[in-house]
């Protein structure tokens, strides 16, 4: 590995004022990408992965939402660039793909007047409204942003781009719609592209091709890519790294193979004992219980409500930080003192005696 | 379905609804107290004459005949005689409307032009100056009744500070230059070629179209505002910003484009609420427009004038709301004016 991460984050924390109070959201997150690299957050629904990477593309309100710690790109600390600055760096050199293709297009302007405009004014084309207006005007710049965007549609496989251009995002699929997002996502050429669960709003088939399709793509670039998903599948199929994220906590890190070689936090255990397989084996119904109230976070170890392993240790300090190798860490208390340490088999046998045994995800 | 056959559709529905308020017009205007013909006649006429009026005007027969004839007339556009004025009711429409016509114009033009920008301000800015003040005024301008920021305007501009005239539509000075070709003084001005006249009409304008869209103001600030917010926080302009568009790009073009169409339905219907709040201002300006002609009507129980302008209001909100219809499935795609889902 280099030392010379694309990004790298350090010790971000997020929190927001509510109507219930303070919500202690993200805390202690330090992670890092490396130029080329495809990394995933994994987690539940509802365990911090969005906020994350909002705060770090800089897309929060501060306040209500409060942001701390350092977000370096390239050698740049995101957290300390004007907003014009930042308006120019988005765009151009950091890519963003959203959730949601059925919100994540304007729906009374057409996908050819928003790709256009990205291709045109995306990033650092910024020079003020009157040279909009007279770069909307100049066919040249036109046409030539519009044979960019086409070429990119192309590229995302999206039938009859030609037409795609003159349609509003209500008259198109969904799956349609999430390409178009991602042509839109890729327009300026980002050198890392924030990926927030692309696809997943889609049914099953159509996710598995936007998937395939996007790691096409990455191929074919010098791109690196920082996934979320809440499923550690998709994040097997794509990714050179992984972190494992519970309660606005990274609970663990490892190249993709170790992980599901030998998982270290129960948390991830539990999460890759939940995960169906054709085997026929029984399998354990999920972990229970559902992710934090950040108004309330538990004490000590924020997974330690739904821990098969949990003791009196857990439930008063935070845990440690333990090593198993450069790339590889988990934090929790069972790996530093010589009890129990978890393993896959216990996690899967233990969560089996507590639940239901039954199909289904980690949901 | 085709633009040509919703548009149709739309008149046809247009028809139905005044088709009902002229129903409801006549009952309304029978039922009034008071005898028509005696209030056109004054208290000295005989009560031979006023017989003899109340039957020439068919007063005396029976509702049912009355309506048939009523309606017989209001299809050909005959609206009979005012009985105040003595002058057909249309030709007193005709003239009196361009004076009213000019003021709810300019006042919904006030109404646009600040009321937005103002707007995009306040949610741009939330809790800052602009916003809190707007707040104030719009919670003023609508708890106030208008015949009083009239009365205020006219003393603190035209009395106080002396920047505009009080009452009218033009100086008496420029009386017999301007011809009356069009009803239109803005326009009667200039073709009557006087500079100075067109200046004195504008300043006989300000006060009161200000002092009109005072109320609607403060509904197209807040709605423009609190759309604006509601826009800001969608997915789609959040991706916007992940582009790394320019800000001023994804405000005016972006987000604007979605918060407008809310706007835009108030300022339709504004713009015919426009015309009841003229009763008010008409009246404290002594401009001599259609909803003075009105009041008069109404208070004098000239039930032919009144079917007329209730009619012409009627007109005005069926045609404000087709409009806003049609420009609402311009902007959004989603939105077919025919009234059904695409």
């Amino acid at each position: 590995m280099s030392s010379d991460p694309l990004l790298e984050v350090a010790d971000l924390s997020v929190g927001f004022d509510g109507f219930d109070g303070y919500a202690d959201v993200v805390g202690d997150v330090d992670l890092r990408v490396e130029r080329g690299e495809i990394v995933t957050i994994v987690g539940e629904t509802g365990c911090g992965k969005s906020v994350t990477t909002k705060a770090i593309t800089g897309l929060l309100e501060e306040p209500p939402a409060h942001v701390d710690g350092s977000v370096e790109f390239d050698g740049m600390d995101l957290r300390e660039l004007s907003e014009d600055q930042r308006e120019s760096l988005n765009g151009d050199r950091l890519g963003m793909i959203f959730q949601n293709p059925l919100s994540g297009l304007n729906p009374v302007f057409t996908i050819g007047e928003q790709l256009i405009d990205t291709a045109m004014f995306g990033g650092k084309n910024d020079d003020g409204i009157l040279s909009y207006f007279r770069r909307r005007r100049s066919t040249a710049d036109r046409e030539n942003a519009r044979d960019r965007v086409v070429k990119m549609l192309r590229e995302v496989q999206m039938p009859d781009p030609e037409a795609v251009l003159d349609s509003y995002p209500s008259e198109l699929s969904g799956g349609m719609r999430q390409r178009a997002l991602i042509a839109q996502a890729l327009l300026n050429e980002p050198d890392l592209l924030i990926a927030d669960e692309p696809g997943s709003a889609l049914d099953v088939t159509v996710h598995d091709r936007i998937l395939s399709l996007l790691t096409d793509i990455i191929e074919d670039r010098d791109m690196s890519i920082l996934m979320i998903t809440h499923n550690l599948g998709v994040a097997r199929q794509v990714s050179d790294r992984i972190y494992i994220m519970y309660g606005g906590r990274i609970v663990e890190t490892a190249p993709t193979e170790e992980i599901f070689e030998e998982a270290h936090h129960p948390y991830t255990q539990g999460l890759i004992a939940s995960i169906p397989q054709l085997s026929g084996e029984e399998m354990a119904g999920g972990i229970d219980g559902s992710v934090p109230k950040y108004t309330d976070p538990p004490s000590g170890c924020r997974f330690h409500p739904r821990c098969p392993y949990a003791d009196e240790q857990c439930r008063q300090s935070p845990p440690p930080e333990v090593s198993f190798g450069e790339d590889s860490h988990a934090v929790c208390v069972r790996h530093t003192d010589d009890g129990t340490t978890p393993t896959n088999e216990k996690t899967k046998r233990r969560l089996m005696k507590n639940g239901s045994v039954q199909t289904g995800g980690e949901r | 379905m085709s633009g040509v056959r919703s548009l149709l559709r739309r008149i046809s529905g247009m028809i139905t609804s005044l088709l009902g308020l002229s129903i409801l017009i006549f009952v309304i205007s029978r039922v009034l107290p008071g005898n028509p013909a005696r209030l056109a006649l004054g208290a000295f006429a005989s009560e031979e004459q006023v017989d003899q009026l109340a039957a020439e005007l068919g007063l005396n027969d029976p509702l049912s005949v009355q309506y048939i004839e009523y309606m017989r007339r209001l299809l050909v556009g005959d609206l009979g005689q005012s009985l105040q004025t003595r002058n057909s009711v249309v030709q007193d429409l005709v003239t009196k409307l361009p004076a009213t016509f000019e003021l709810i114009t300019l006042a919904f033009v006030f109404m646009a032009i600040l009321g937005i920008p103002l707007g995009i301000l306040a949610a741009r800015h939330q809790g800052g100056v602009v916003d809190n003040t707007t707040r104030f005024f719009a919670f003023a301008a609508v708890s106030v009744p208008s015949f009083f920021i009239g009365i205020l305007f006219q003393l603190l501009f035209g009395y106080y500070l002396n920047w505009f005239p009080i009452t009218g539509r033009l100086s008496s000075a420029y009386g017999n230059e301007v011809i009356s070709t069009t009803g239109f003084m803005l326009v009667d001005t200039i073709l009557s070629g006087s500079l100075a006249a067109h200046i004195d009409a504008w300043m006989h304008l300000v006060l009161p179209a200000l002092a009109l869209s005072f109320g609607g103001l403060g509904q197209v600030i807040r709605i423009t505002r609190s759309s604006m917010i509601d826009v800001e926080g969608k997915d789609y302009i959040e991706a916007t910003r992940a582009y790394g568009l320019p800000s001023w790009l994804i405000v005016n073009k972006y987000s604007l484009k979605n918060a407008f169409i809310p706007t835009l339905t108030i300022l339709g219907l504004q713009y015919a609420w426009l015309l009841s709040g003229a009763f008010v201002i008409e009246i404290v300006y002594s401009w001599p427009g259609v909803a003075k002609y009105g009041v008069q009507s109404v208070l004098s129980s000239d039930i032919n004038a009144i079917v007329g302008v209730t009619m012409v209001i009627g007109l005005a909100f069926v045609t404000a709301n087709l409009i806003v219809d049609i420009l609402t499935s311009m902007l959004d795609p989603r939105v077919s004016f025919a009234g059904d889902s695409t």
